[in-house]
């Protein structure tokens, strides 16, 4: 009997350590930011973090989603502040009151990758000719299909080229998953994809510099991938910690911060181009 | 001034759901220290009178009284740590033998002397503590384990020790210190002791008396002869049944043609020859198959065969010793149609 | 391919280097996994016992609710949980989400149908002749019930071991509720899926045998528990 009083006490204890544990660090500034899953996986957030920290005393906490579930996050008042990369469904939020501030910050840009020898003859073309030529032709075309900020900037680039969403053509393959997934399906079926070119530097690491996909349209002005800082809005989340969001957002458009931003260095490649009005 | 008995049962009925086996006893009474054996056919309703002495089941109809006060039903708290029953199959909890035998003391709030107890109460069944105390309960034998089943009742010196088949599915070894160890205790604490077994030749020698417990009724003190049917038409007006070797038994016109009959043993008499003084209906020759001396009453049981029933006769042992009655020898037994009476 | 036999390498360094980022995520399976194992045994061993125990009316269709539970899909939990404890929620003032409690809070959720039926089957499952013992023996009702819980005991045992695996390897709540935030709500299995999708699938087999070792020395221990009895 003695041994099981020893037992479960020692069990109580422990389970009142953990939860306090998790109560004492909520105590502390921090700062709770929703960003999507492509930026997360730069690595950018995690020079920047501890960066934050040394400057500010407050502590970054972030959970990369998708960009539709990181604007849920927000509108539910269960982050504080934003960092996405869809721009036009960023300016909706701000109208219609969920966000506040949005302050551009910097930019990477989109690229189309494709089967190596390119198939479908689009290399060196415009967004627009590029997509004509996939519809017409019929090429396979791998889309996230995710709401994500990728596939908002992919629809976007449609409905520009005047071209109906081929939602239910066969050549058109939906893959739901993160662009990762999505760009090995595309090698796995000799299709094409859009992808951010942080996702596809990372891509070519891994085949030791000779993928089975290659860039094929790059520079259009349209596969610009804007990103901002977006507070929540305070009215709105009474709990929201707008004044520790707003020194993210400055922070981020400091000089140093841009600096910093620059410099982040993928594979030896510039990833980011700060552009954080002066 | 006789003292309270400890059990009355008073126009008891039970019955297994609506429609099946009855038991039903009008009026019974066991005093306390007394010792009693239950024999009869598996069915008949041995194992379920124990349980309602034992109080795991309530009567439906009528009332058990236990030292003088009604009690309520199964279960009954204030009843409850009086009485225990050992059931046939051993079964005990999934703890050492220490813990199996500790346990009654345990959930009494017994703390003091508890490993002398348990100590002594396996040496009575032939378990020493040292070698046995610390096995698990599947490291026993059947017959182990009923008799650590036995001992975790005995240690609780119960008012009535009840034990259904006790000795039923156990190594002979397991049996006789089984046997030998309920008799102890009852000598040695007048526990109330009732035992269904089907070992006869031990409960005559060991209990007061003894029930035949038949189709849900009590028939009398176990020196009884039944004779089942079926029965076939004679004449005379008499009923009869045949018995092998064209031997037959006549009797009264019975109820119905599958009746019990019920034949005293002190009805029986024992002749040496087929000759006849008065006119007896049933003299019917047969083999003296076994004897023996029941103490506490004083008198001879005489089984003979007749030709595939055994028939059990009842006297004196004089009168036995005047006949010069043997096992082994050639006898009649003669008793009159009219000795038999239908259940 | 050849990531599963790179992914078994890496394991090891990852382990046997000390790999702080690991050993975080250890350290926060352990955490989350242990509180909702203690807090669904907690509530979910007396309930399956009463379930399995006692008559009432309505207990088939409860035992039927419990059971049905049983397939939940962890990412609808995760769900389901994240309405209560999201800040516009009801329970959002208590400020789970994200955090270490507000997992294991899901999982406990998660697992619970599973100690309760496996609970409640193991003692229905007990001999008849236990009760009429331990009433012939002289037990009143609390200690009757307090044997019978101790007679199933393995039974029991073997449901918290299956509530166990469960909850150590669920990814839907532990993404959901938890975040997968680095340091804090990083688990190994959330770890698996960051890098999954970052097509680091070797670090992804790495991270999924160290949740194995866990699950290993876990079932270790329970083991010689199991035996000491």
């Amino acid at each position: 009997m003695k041994r099981k009083t020893v037992f479960t006490l020692g069990l109580s204890l422990l389970c009142l350590l953990f939860l306090f544990s998790g109560a004492v660090t909520a105590a502390d500034r921090v700062l709770m930011m929703a960003t999507t899953t492509s930026t997360d996986n730069t690595g950018l957030l995690n020079d920047l973090g501890p960066m934050f920290k040394a400057d500010t005393g407050i502590e970054l906490k972030w959970v990369a989603v998708g960009t539709g579930n990181a604007l849920e996050l927000g509108k539910n008042c269960d982050v504080d502040v934003l960092l996405v990369h869809a721009p036009a469904t960023e300016m909706k939020y701000v109208a219609d009151g969920y966000g506040v501030d949005r302050r551009e910050i910097m930019f990477n840009d989109f690229i189309f990758v494709g089967p190596k020898g390119d198939p479908a003859g689009v290399k060196g073309k415009s967004v627009k000719e590029a997509l004509t030529i996939f519809a017409s032709k019929k090429i396979p075309f791998a889309s996230r299909g995710d709401n994500s900020g990728t596939h908002k900037m992919e629809l976007s680039l449609w409905k520009d080229a005047g071209i109906p969403l081929p939602d239910k053509e066969t050549w058109y393959i939906q893959t739901g998953q993160g662009m990762i997934n999505t760009i090995n399906i595309a090698a796995e079926r000799d299709a094409y994809t859009l992808t951010d070119r942080g996702t596809f530097i990372k891509y070519e690491a891994n085949w030791k510099g000779n993928p089975p996909l290659e860039i094929l349209v790059e520079g259009d002005a349209a596969l610009k991938n804007q990103y901002s800082v977006i507070a929540v809005n305070p009215k709105r989340c009474e709990k929201a910690k707008y004044d520790l969001a707003t020194k993210f957002s400055q922070w981020m458009a400091s000089p140093k911060i841009q600096k910093a931003i620059a410099d982040f260095k993928l594979m030896g490649k510039q990833l980011f181009f700060p552009n954080a009005a002066k | 001034m006789t003292p309270a008995p400890l059990y009355r049962l008073s126009n008891l009925t039970f019955r297994y759901g609506t429609d099946g086996f009855a038991l039903s006893i009008p009026e019974m009474d066991i005093e306390a220290g007394a010792s009693i054996g239950l024999v009869g056919p598996n069915g008949g309703g041995k194992s379920t009178l124990l349980k309602l002495l034992a109080f795991l089941e309530t009567p439906q109809e009528g009332a058990i009284f236990f030292q003088g006060k009604k009690v309520s039903g199964a279960g009954d708290p204030s009843v409850m740590r009086s009485v225990t029953i050992l059931l046939q199959e051993p079964y005990l909890l999934q703890a050492t033998v220490f813990e199996n035998v500790a346990y009654g003391l345990r959930i009494r709030g017994e703390k003091e002397g508890v490993r002398e107890k348990v100590a002594d109460v396996l040496e009575r069944v032939g378990l020493p503590y040292g070698e046995f105390g610390h096995r698990k309960w599947h490291q026993l034998s059947g017959g182990e384990a009923q008799r650590v089943a036995l001992a975790s009742r005995l240690i609780l010196k119960p008012l009535a020790l009840l034990l259904d088949e006790p000795t039923a599915s156990v190594d002979p070894y397991s049996a006789y210190r089984i046997r030998e160890a309920i008799v102890d205790v009852w000598k040695t604490f007048k526990t109330t002791l009732l035992v269904a077994s089907h070992d006869e030749e031990w409960l005559n020698g060991s209990v007061d008396r003894i029930y035949k417990v038949h189709d849900g009724k009590i028939i009398g003190s176990g020196d009884e002869n039944l004779l089942p049917g079926p029965w076939e038409p004679a004449p005379d007006s008499l009923w009869k049944k045949g018995l092998e070797g064209g031997r037959t038994i006549v009797a009264p016109p019975p109820p119905h043609r599958e009746s019990t009959a019920l034949l005293r043993g002190t009805d029986v008499d024992l002749y040496v020859s087929e000759w006849q003084e008065k006119k007896i209906e049933n003299i019917i020759p047969g083999v003296i198959t076994g004897m023996y001396m029941e103490s506490f009453k004083g008198h001879l049981n005489i089984y003979v065969d007749i030709g595939g029933i055994t028939i059990l006769s009842v006297m004196a042992p004089e009168r036995a010793d005047h006949l010069r009655v043997l096992p082994g020898k050639k006898i009649w037994v003669a008793f009159p149609a009219s000795a038999l009476r239908w259940l | 391919m050849d990531y599963l036999g790179s992914g078994f390498l890496r394991a090891l360094v990852l382990l046997f280097s000390g790999d702080p980022e690991t050993y975080s995520a250890i350290i926060t399976t352990l955490e989350i996994s242990t509180l909702s194992i203690v807090a669904s045994l907690i509530i979910g061993i007396p309930g399956g016992f009463v379930l399995g125990y006692f008559e009432f009316p309505g207990k088939r269709q409860i035992r039927t609710i419990s059971d049905t539970l049983l397939a939940l899909p962890t990412v609808v939990v995760g769900l389901f949980v994240y309405a209560f404890i999201s800040r516009r929620g009801p329970l959002g003032d208590f400020g789970l989400l994200f955090t270490v409690p507000g997992v294991a809070l899901a999982q406990t959720l998660l697992v619970l149908p599973i100690v309760v039926s496996l609970t409640a089957t193991a003692v229905e499952s007990l001999d008849r002749r236990l009760r009429l013992t331990l009433i012939t023996l002289g037990a009143n009702a609390r200690q009757i019930a307090l044997q019978t819980i101790l007679e199933a005991r393995f039974a029991v045992l073997t449901a918290a071991v299956t509530a166990y695996g469960r909850a150590i390897s669920e990814v839907g709540i532990s993404m959901m509720i938890g975040g997968n935030i680095k340091w804090h709500t990083r688990t190994i299995t959330t770890a698996v899926a960051l890098e999954t999708g970052k097509g680091e699938f070797a670090m992804g087999i790495a991270l999924g045998i160290v949740l194995l070792s866990l699950a290993l020395v876990v079932n270790a221990i329970l083991v010689t528990l199991r035996r000491k009895r």
